[in-house]
């Protein structure tokens, strides 16, 4: 294989490699949970608690309430390897539904990627649930902004209550999560794959035109006056001798 | 593949490597599937435009 050659193929290999890692990381939300979350639109809107047959659903993160932190302007910051105390109150009317888990789901791109859910316990119509939450497996892979949504949720699996919050999660130096560091080599290489384009399409030779000499091959021009003619391979002939 | 082409393809994938490198260093919210998947469109094809613009103009000047 030619230099030119090789290079292309190793491009081509790169570009397959941008692509899957970008389709990975479409796909990482089915990765972390099957389940989806069905809830209202995040925004502001979504900060609105829904609470069906409960009262006085409160949730705290680290003793501040999560309703502090419904935009993004105002995410809880937070460092991915950091523990956080999330204090779940809740009262019970009579007749009320039977709250046994409390629960943190992360969400990317609409789908959970991590789930957190401690079970309740309730007293004389007053419910709490303590969680030390925490990334999970995405610890030292995953930064930046998300979107967290607390939930209560009943001895049936349906979902009580629930409220939106964000956080935004700062990996050590900015760059010490593996997914930061690995864009941040992949944009690297692919903006040196533009850089480059230009001398690569220099090197090939045009179509249709003749084709450089090779290094052992003498041009015709600088051949010098009088000097005996290159050598010609010999036209092959038919094998002396006859047939048997 | 002609080196316009070869840029354009570049400069996408590198569009889509920036819009979740933003997400990575916290400016950017991809929780949402509708938000997300626009930020990332929006990357791919900025990106394809300015990479194919770039490498058209190299490949023109050499």
């Amino acid at each position: 294989m030619t230099r030119g050659g090789s290079r292309g193929a190793v491009g081509r290999g790169l570009f397959a490699v941008a692509i899957g890692t970008i389709g990975l990381l479409l796909v990482l939300p089915a990765l972390g949970a099957a389940q989806t979350i069905e809830s209202a639109p995040i925004g502001p809107r979504s900060a609105l608690p829904t609470a069906v047959g409960i009262s006085n659903p409160a949730v705290t993160w680290n003793g501040k309430p999560i309703g502090d932190a419904s935009t993004q302007a105002h995410a809880f910051s937070i460092t991915t390897d950091q523990r956080v105390l999330v204090n779940f109150s809740f009262v019970v009317p009579p007749f009320g539904p039977d709250v046994t888990t409390a629960r943190i789901q992360a969400l990317y791109f609409g789908a959970v990627i991590s789930t957190d859910q401690v079970s309740t316990s309730t007293t004389a119509g007053v419910g709490k649930g303590l969680m030390n939450w925490t990334l999970g497996t995405f610890t030292y892979l995953l930064a930046g902004v998300y979107v967290l949504s607390a939930s209560l949720v009943d001895s049936n699996g349906s979902t009580v209550w629930s409220e939106h919050f964000y956080i935004d999660a700062t990996a050590p130096y900015h760059i010490g999560s593996g997914l930061t560091i690995f864009l941040i080599v992949l944009g690297l290489v692919e903006l040196y794959s533009i850089l480059t384009v230009g001398r690569s399409v220099r090197r090939r030779p045009k179509t249709g035109g003749k084709a450089p000499p090779e290094p052992w091959q003498q041009p015709a021009s600088t051949a010098e006056p009088g000097a005996a003619p290159a050598a010609t391979p010999p036209a092959e002939s038919p094998p002396a001798g006859g047939s048997p | 593949m002609s080196g316009t082409t070869s840029a354009a393809g570049s400069g996408a994938v590198l569009g889509a490597v920036v819009v979740f490198l933003v997400q990575q260093l916290g400016y950017v919210s991809l929780s949402s599937f509708t938000t997300g998947l626009i930020y990332v469109v929006i990357g791919l094809l900025a990106g394809g435009i300015l990479g194919g613009l770039i490498g058209r103009a190299l490949t023109r000047n050499r």
